[in-house]
């Protein structure tokens, strides 16, 4: 043990000096020559104004430039209190207290650094953390010169905090390690800069967990008799347990860290024990963190100037003790959270855990927002468990349930041809005993080739949860581009299976035209009339069940998860608080265009899966009960269907009630924002937009939807379309808001009826709270707007729109002239504002109007 | 002490020298300064950018005249006013980046009584993504703690949007914390539509919102799919 500290502390001693501000002459290789005067005398023959400058020269670049010597500007300027300052002496012995407040603040760097600030401003300021091997202290206190005038022992320094700060630094190097990879954005979500300073990655990990387990054993005997020396009872057990906790959080927390970042999620499901005793040493640490006492020197907030920053020195707030806690707590939660989903019983559960994942509120940290997109695909497997293709086909087993023998044999066919990289599928298809089976070969082949097209905007839709809010959004329009092309070939390739099914009935139908044949023939012989009209029966059912349906079963797939991405991504607009007032009935109306859509696709497909299944399940009995009968060969192979089928309740039948609720919230707001618009209270067209620039609000709509512009489906809607629909949705205001107010009744019960399934069933095993929270929170949203609208209904303008209707129903009947319907000009009741709230539902507002 | 080369925090500065796959290039431009301009309303100022100058009399606080940048000699006072607003000062390069460039759309505020720079406003204006749109660009604004609720921001900002009108602008951007509700407001009424999110964009660790006002209608090029392609990463 100390063999392995005195060996780093050796290989340190260059580190240590890069750190310590050297003063002295420096010599170096280059000729530095100072050219002021030169430019000085050059620019002599300049007019002021005139500048020189390189075509290349960028914004960056001028950005990128310091001014020398300016104490603002030159991070590398030396400055004299700075250097007349002491140096904190990192062989101070430590109370008791001292360390706790060493520790936490150490803490406070890590978890600073881990929201986004540089190394150099939050973890690098500890005095600990850079010159921890420069701790050489004797641990015989009666040997030691340091021993202070209280006795404390030097044990605490070189014993405790030592393997405790050196397993948060680790911690901190595997978190870099991880973070290096790229899944989340440089500078934006983190700053992966060390500054050519190792966090003792190097130092091996049995040796930390040695100087652990020393710093625990001398806690549990040493350590407490002389805190129980110095101390009265009931304070030195508190210190005792405080230290402790901060040992065996350093401990779970770097051992959890470490089984987290193991390759390929090889050791990730062990992780969930540490991450769950370091989150109890936590709490413990959080309820001690006022034990602590400062020490001045230990955090030196201007490393920077030592250090190889690029630019100013930005002011940052340091998270607070309870910030630090709260947020390393989430962060451990979030982790453990993932480590319980690479198990994942379906696909359904896996999106819905990546949903609401990203959904998170506070959002997750950068750190397992990288985790959870590392784990999620890494050597084409899925969070450490399946292949990627299995998982995609799942996820169209489950959504489309396609006829069973497409994917029959795909694993195996998927294996042969990933194996054999086949130029054309031909190569790898054996001869088939029969043309019908041949053709059913080529497209199970062609049904492995299209899974792989799709693994990427699969995979890359799932990946953008693990992305900042803000990037979700921006990214999902690169996302639904992907879907499109997808979906050009899906639609080629339903074609085929179109045309394959064709065929098959016409194979079909001509088999049973010579095996009839061939009965009518042998019950001409043997006069069995009667069984063979049972047969015939039989081979017509059949037949008819094969032939009735021809869905779409990839291109509905592909539209469903379009239809998603596009609706996430309008949505998350409200959620990024990105739209005016005034846009909101653009955006709902449009909302409510894709919600309707995809519930109405949805039906479709549960109806045609429904009518499959059935046609399926009545020829599967037949099938068996000609079995038992008739010995003989069975061309459909009865191979198992996937696990989803056996659920107790199909995947497409949640998703689509999910979408049907959906759908009435859309089109239940809509019809709020028409009412609102007709009555005067909302304006499509804001006076002060023609002001001064934008006057036309064609352009506006068109570059809100741009990313659906050129999908060949759904059809976009353009902004006349929108103008029509608000037009005539809102044209009777009171019918709207009465309309609106039954659609959110209608989608309350729909939503207690979820919030009543099973998280089994609601395919939310990985995320029920989450999940529950969901529903729970539209259903809040139900009730609070069928309140607002009832408040609407008593506004003035209502009113007035109610009496004109009734004289005119009166004049009509009297045969009177017809007055014109008042208009936001001529309302005798002045506008009222509208207020939009989102305590419920980020994504659902509640819509009232001020008093 | 030698030099260090800076890498420039990608906040409003292009990340080309980034890489890596978390590296991602953000579009060239510095954040723009909005405290100046809290809670000032709408304003109908009709400003024509050949004519640079316009004087608009507040009895009884000091007159303010407004020009146009003409040199040199006015760097300094622009930078010391907008030095006072941030803390990371901006370099004089990235000042002379935009005023050699583009000196007519910038402009300023002056104090006739005392001389001084009392508000300025600095922009940009050149061809932007692969639909080669001419974006304008408000990088800077800035406007004196003493001289504020004057309208002297929203003035300063109609001038440089009527410049970059007449400089051929299509549409005009810019940058904005998240939580300025009254910067906000203003760009707002002036036809200003929140286009994006930026996550942490700030040096502080806020969010931004990058506004965003089109100067002519552009249904069919607002339909080319800009930037969906060629925008790898970018805000």
């Amino acid at each position: 043990m100390e063999r392995d500290s005195t060996s780093h502390a050796s290989s340190a001693t260059p580190r240590i000096a890069q750190l310590t501000l050297d003063t002295g002459a420096v010599t170096s290789v280059y000729p530095y020559e100072d050219v002021t005067a030169l430019l000085e005398n050059a620019t002599k023959d300049m007019n002021v104004g005139q500048l020189i400058q390189v075509e290349s020269f960028s914004l960056f670049d001028a950005m990128c430039a310091i001014v020398i010597m300016d104490p603002k500007m030159d991070t590398g300027m030396v400055l004299d209190d700075y250097l007349t300052r002491p140096q904190y002496d990192i062989n101070r012995l430590l109370s008791p207290r001292e360390f706790i407040w060493i520790f936490d603040n150490i803490l406070v760097g890590q978890m600073t650094w881990l929201s986004g600030h540089a190394l150099s401003q939050t973890l690098f300021t500890s005095c600990y953390i850079l010159r921890l091997f420069e701790i050489e202290l004797d641990e015989d206190p009666a040997r030691n010169e340091l021993q202070d005038q209280h006795g404390h022992p030097p044990q605490l320094v070189s014993l405790v905090l030592k393997p405790c700060v050196l397993a948060i630094a680790k911690s901190c190097g595997l978190i870099l390690e991880e973070m290096r990879k790229g899944h989340v954005y440089e500078e934006e979500d983190f700053m992966t800069n060390s500054f050519g300073v190792s966090l003792y990655e190097s130092f091996p990990v049995a040796s930390l967990v040695g100087m652990l387990d020393q710093a625990e054993y001398w806690m549990q005997s040493a350590g407490s008799q002389w805190i129980q020396t110095q101390y009265d009872d009931q304070e030195a057990t508190e210190l005792i347990q405080s230290i402790k906790d901060r040992i065996y959080f350093s401990r779970s927390s770097f051992m959890a860290l470490f089984q987290v970042v193991a390759p390929k999620c090889l050791h990730y499901h062990t992780a969930i024990g540490p991450l769950d005793t370091a989150r109890l040493h936590l709490q413990r640490i959080k309820a001690t963190q006022h034990l602590g006492d400062s020490v001045d020197g230990a955090f030196d907030h201007a490393v920077h100037r030592k250090l190889v920053t690029n630019t100013p020195p930005r002011a940052i707030a340091l998270l607070t003790l309870g910030e630090t806690f709260d947020q390393l707590d989430q962060m451990f939660t979030d982790l453990a959270s993932i480590a319980n989903a690479l198990q994942f019983p379906d696909t359904g559960n896996l999106v819905n855990f990546f949903i609401h994942f990203g959904a998170q509120k506070p959002a997750p940290g950068a750190f397992p927002r990288s985790i959870l997109q590392t784990v999620l695909y890494e050597d084409r497997i899925i969070m450490g468990s399946r292949p990627v293709h299995s998982v995609v086909r799942d996820s169209i087993q489950e959504t489309v349930a396609p006829t069973h023998w497409i994917f029959e044999g795909f694993d195996a066919l998927y294996a042969k041809m990933d194996a054999e990289e086949p130029s054309s599928l031909e190569t790898i298809l054996e001869v088939a005993e029969d043309e019908i089976s041949s053709l059913k070969t080529q497209i199970q082949a062609k049904a492995v080739a299209f899974v792989e097209k799709a693994v990427k905007p699969f995979v890359d839709t799932l990946q953008v949860m693990g992305q900042n809010t803000s990037r979700q959004r921006r990214n999902l329009r690169k996302i639904v581009l992907l879907w499109e092309t997808l979906q050009e070939e899906a639609e080629m390739f339903d074609e085929e299976i179109h045309m394959v099914l064709q065929e098959i009935q016409a194979q079909q139908q001509l088999q049973q035209l010579q095996q009839e044949q061939q009965r009518q023939r042998e019950q001409e012989e043997a006069g069995e009339h009667e069984a063979g009209q049972v047969r015939e029966a039989e081979s017509k059912t059949d037949t008819t069940s094969d032939i009735s349906v021809q869905p779409f079963y990839f291109v509905s797939w592909v539209y469903h998860m379009k239809l998603w991405v596009m609706e996430w991504m309008l949505l998350l607009g409200s959620e990024l608080e990105l739209y005016s007032d005034f846009e909101y009935s653009m955006v709902y109306g449009y909302v409510d265009d894709l919600m309707s859509t995809h519930a109405q696709h949805l039906q479709r497909v549960k109806a045609v899966s429904g009518t499959e299944a059935q046609g399926s399940s009545e020829t599967q009995k037949k099938k068996k009960k000609k079995k038992k009968k008739v010995d003989g060969p069975n061309t459909e192979a009865d191979e198992k269907a996937p696990s989803v089928r056996s659920a107790p309740l199909s995947c497409d039948t949640v998703t689509l009630d999910i979408a049907m609720v959906k759908a009435k919230l859309a089109r239940a707001l809509f019809m709020v924002f028409a009412a609102l618009t007709k009555l005067g209270h909302l304006s499509t067209t804001p006076p002060h937009l023609a002001s001064h620039g934008l006057n036309d609000l064609e352009t506006l709509f068109a570059h809100r939807f741009k990313a659906f512009r050129y999908l060949a489906s759904p059809r976009p809607m353009n902004y006349p379309t929108y103008l029509n629909r608000i037009e005539r949705d809102g044209c009777m205001p009171s019918n709207a808001l009465e309309y609106a107010s039954n659609l959110f009744d209608d989608a309350k019960r729909s939503l207690d009826r979820l919030h009543g399934l099973s998280v089994r069933d609601a395919r939310a095993q990985l995320c029920e709270d989450a999940w529950r929270k969901d529903i729970k929170g539209m259903g809040k949203v139900c009730i609070a707007s069928k309140v607002a609208i009832h408040h609407l209904e008593k506004d003035a303008r209502v009113q007035e729109f109610v009496q004109w209707t009734e004289r005119q129903e009166k004049g009509k009947a009297k045969g009177k002239a017809l007055d014109p319907p008042p208009n936001a000009d001529t309302y005798k009741a002045p506008a009222r504002k509208v207020c939009l709230e989102w305590q419920h539902h980020p994504w659902w507002p509640i819509i009232s109007l001020k008093p | 002490m030698s030099p260090k080369k800076a890498k420039a925090k990608a906040k409003g500065t292009t990340a080309a020298a980034s890489s890596g796959p978390a590296s991602h290039a953000t579009e060239a431009s510095t954040p723009a300064t909005t405290t100046a301009t809290a809670s000032i309303p709408a304003s109908k100022v009709k400003t024509s950018a050949a004519k640079s100058t316009t004087t608009t009399t507040l009895a009884p606080l000091p007159p303010i005249e407004y020009v146009g940048y003409e040199s040199e000699h006015q760097l300094s006072g622009m930078m010391s006013l907008i030095e006072n607003d941030l803390s990371e000062p901006y370099s004089i390069y990235t000042y002379r980046y935009f005023l050699h460039q583009w000196p007519k759309l910038s402009f300023l505020a002056m104090d006739k009584d005392k001389g001084a720079c009392i508000g300025v406003v600095v922009c940009r204006l050149e061809p932007h993504g692969r639909s080669k749109r001419n974006r304008g660009y408000i990088a800077m604004l800035a406007v004196s703690k003493e001289y504020r609720k004057r309208k002297i921001g929203s003035t300063l900002v109609l001038m440089a949007i009527e410049a970059m009108k007449t400089a051929g602008a299509d549409e005009i951007v810019l940058e904005t914390e998240y939580t300025n509700q009254s910067a906000i407001a203003l760009y707002q009424q002036m036809g200003f539509i929140k286009d994006k999110r930026l996550y942490r964009y700030y040096l502080n660790g806020i969010d931004a919102f990058r506004l965003k006002l089109f100067c002519r209608p552009q249904v069919d090029t607002v339909m080319d799919m800009e930037g969906l392609t060629s925008q790898q990463g970018t805000a």
